[in-house]
């Protein structure tokens, strides 16, 4: 009891925190991926919501790192970390792209839609 | 009044319609592993009943037709996917070879004018030494072979790619003819013809073979199709493909897209022709141009530095690169100066001084091209050609998962289903043999009817 107490006062440098907060994200960003190749969107919105908070948690915590020399090793991490997770995140932009496009493109052509909703690459971008 | 011999055509009507159903049912069973197969069923409708002294009298069965289980939406979806997949494969593909040209490694342009840069440096510790002056000549040398060689290799590979255009735009022509053969046949068959469905699936295979080639909107009259690119450009109509034509653009160098006669090269956006277009038109281009801004910028502030200096004769220097700028700029970068020892390391005229040296080396912290420094102008396109690799392979990992979802939600509309063929075999199997047993009660009962009237 008295260890874990111990280990957990232990302040933990922020570079250390933010390459386990890169991590995690990297990690959400799988759970993502695995739900659109399975095209099952049930998961998404938690997910999303995930790493969401991780994202800001992030940008947080780079804004109080500021202009700290990162180790050498702690940087490769980070660089091969961001690099992998670029392309994680161009994968589901371009998956919810598309899923958005097949489920306006059905309710255009089943005239569900109260009126006729216009489609453009830009009113879908992942960042609205 | 009813009559048997009515019953008897009733009965002869149920055992067609239950031989159709059958035979359709068959061959379901047959193309269960046939790609593109479309499931088929008989459409069977009740017969206008008669109406005789106020009663109706039911007469049977009609087959109306067979036909094709589509959904004409995921097909449309799978047409549009398809064309991206094109896309983006092309685009990799091109892009796969170009991003090799420019190395984050140990090779290529950024170790060369890094080696450049350290020679430079070694010839400051002894300026007068003519191995070291050589060494230096020899790294510039190196340098310029980089650009040329990177500058040289895009070139060839835009060329490689203006022949995969040509050969696209054959395929595509190819396939527009087959297409309208197709609707052709088409147009001779009612939808109740034999192997009418059969025509239908060759034709949709047809169309979205044609959509991994260009982009395709899909006009469907009910029997005839209509084809464009997504700009209007006619393909098919009916029976008659139009061909797309290529010829050498003489402002650009490279082959464009004529569909009868309009130039439709900058239209095209989707399928491996848009891909490839992409990328020998715009990509390639921009990488070239970066590099070729990168090769003179570079030449012209060392050349500047050099001219400051003066040579080992104690003469004011010269080039050290042949003045290049503009496009062609890296493929013709080159070394101005072979004796090592015009090189203008001295800064007063003196053999021992390498105050110059430092005005060489200077450029490397220098910008030299868009406000960059040589390393970081390197680094830039470094960057650009890997995330443009990077981005399309996201693109095209997306395209080949939303195919997949895709096809898997076609099969469960268009796919056969061994289950539902076997008791649809059972449902026509046990409807024939009624009906048999119809047709062969009626008969025993005209038999009876014989006999009694050749007794009276």
């Amino acid at each position: 009891m008295n260890a874990k107490i111990e280990s957990a006062s232990v302040p933990v440098p922020p570079e250390v925190r933010a390459l386990a907060l890169l991590e995690t994200l990297r990690a959400l960003l799988a759970i993502a991926i695995r739900a659109f190749s399975r095209g099952e969107p049930v998961n998404l919105a938690d997910v999303s919501r995930d790493i969401n908070a991780t994202a800001a948690d992030i940008l947080t915590l780079s804004l109080n790192l500021g202009r700290v020399q990162l180790p050498p090793e702690v940087q490769r991490r980070r660089q091969k970390l961001l690099a992998e997770m670029r392309q994680q995140h161009a994968f589901c932009c371009a998956m919810l792209r598309r899923w958005r496009r097949s489920i306006l493109l059905r309710r255009q052509l089943f005239d569900l839609a109260s009126g006729p909703a216009i489609y453009t690459e830009a009113g879908w971008s992942c960042h609205e | 009044m009813s009559s048997l011999l009515g019953t008897m055509s009733i009965a002869m009507g149920a055992l067609e319609a239950q031989q159709a159903g059958l035979q359709t049912t068959t061959n379901n069973i047959a193309n269960l592993n046939t790609p593109g197969y479309t499931r088929e069923r008989p459409v069977l409708q009740e017969a206008n009943p008669i109406l005789q002294s106020g009663i109706a009298y039911g007469t049977g069965v009609k087959l109306c037709g067979i036909e094709s289980l589509r959904d004409s939406i995921l097909a449309l979806q799978i047409n549009n996917e398809t064309q991206q997949q094109g896309q983006s494969q092309a685009y990799v593909n091109a892009m796969s070879q170009a991003q090799t040209l420019f190395p984050d490694d140990t090779s290529g342009i950024g170790q060369a004018i890094s080696t450049f840069f350290q020679s430079l440096n070694g010839l400051s510790t002894d300026p007068s030494n003519l191995a070291l002056r050589q060494s230096v000549l020899s790294a510039a040398n190196g340098m310029a072979s980089a650009f040329n060689g990177a500058a040289n290799q895009l070139s060839a590979q835009r060329s490689s790619l203006d022949q995969n255009v040509e050969q696209d735009a054959g395929e595509v022509n190819q396939i527009t003819q087959q297409i309208a053969g197709v609707n052709a046949k088409l147009a001779g068959l009612s939808n109740t013809s034999e192997g009418y469905g059969s025509f239908l699936d060759q034709r949709d295979d047809l169309v979205q073979k044609l959509s991994g080639l260009i982009d395709v909107s899909v006009i469907n009259d009910g029997t005839s199709i209509t084809l464009t690119t997504k700009q209007g450009a006619l393909l098919v109509a009916d029976s008659q493909s139009f061909a797309l034509s290529t010829a050498l653009d003489p402002a650009s160098g490279v082959q464009h897209v004529y569909s009868q006669g309009s130039d439709i090269t900058g239209n095209i956006s989707g399928g491996a022709l848009g891909g490839t277009l992409q990328a020998r038109d715009q990509t390639i281009p921009a990488l070239q141009t970066q590099l070729d801004t990168l090769a003179g910028g570079l030449v012209q502030a060392l050349n500047t530095a050099h001219a400051q200096g003066f040579d080992l004769n104690g003469k004011q220097g010269g080039n050290l690169f042949t003045p290049v700028s503009g496009a062609g700029a890296a493929a013709s970068m080159a070394v101005a100066i072979s004796d090592p020892t015009l090189l203008a390391a001295s800064s007063d005229g003196s053999t021992g001084s390498n105050g110059n040296l430092a005005n060489l080396s200077a450029v490397a912290n220098q910008a030299v091209a868009s406000g960059m420094t040589p390393t970081q102008a390197y680094s830039n396109l470094v960057f650009q050609a890997g995330g443009a690799v990077s981005d399309a392979t996201s693109e095209l990992n997306a395209s080949n998962t939303m195919l997949q979802q895709l096809q898997q939600q076609q099969a469960s509309v268009s796919g056969v289903s061994l289950d539902e063929e076997a008791s649809n075999l059972l449902l026509y199997q046990r409807a024939y043999q009624a009906a048999a047993q119809a047709i062969s009660t009626v008969d025993q009962m005209l038999q009876t009817a014989i006999q009694m009237g050749s007794g009276t």
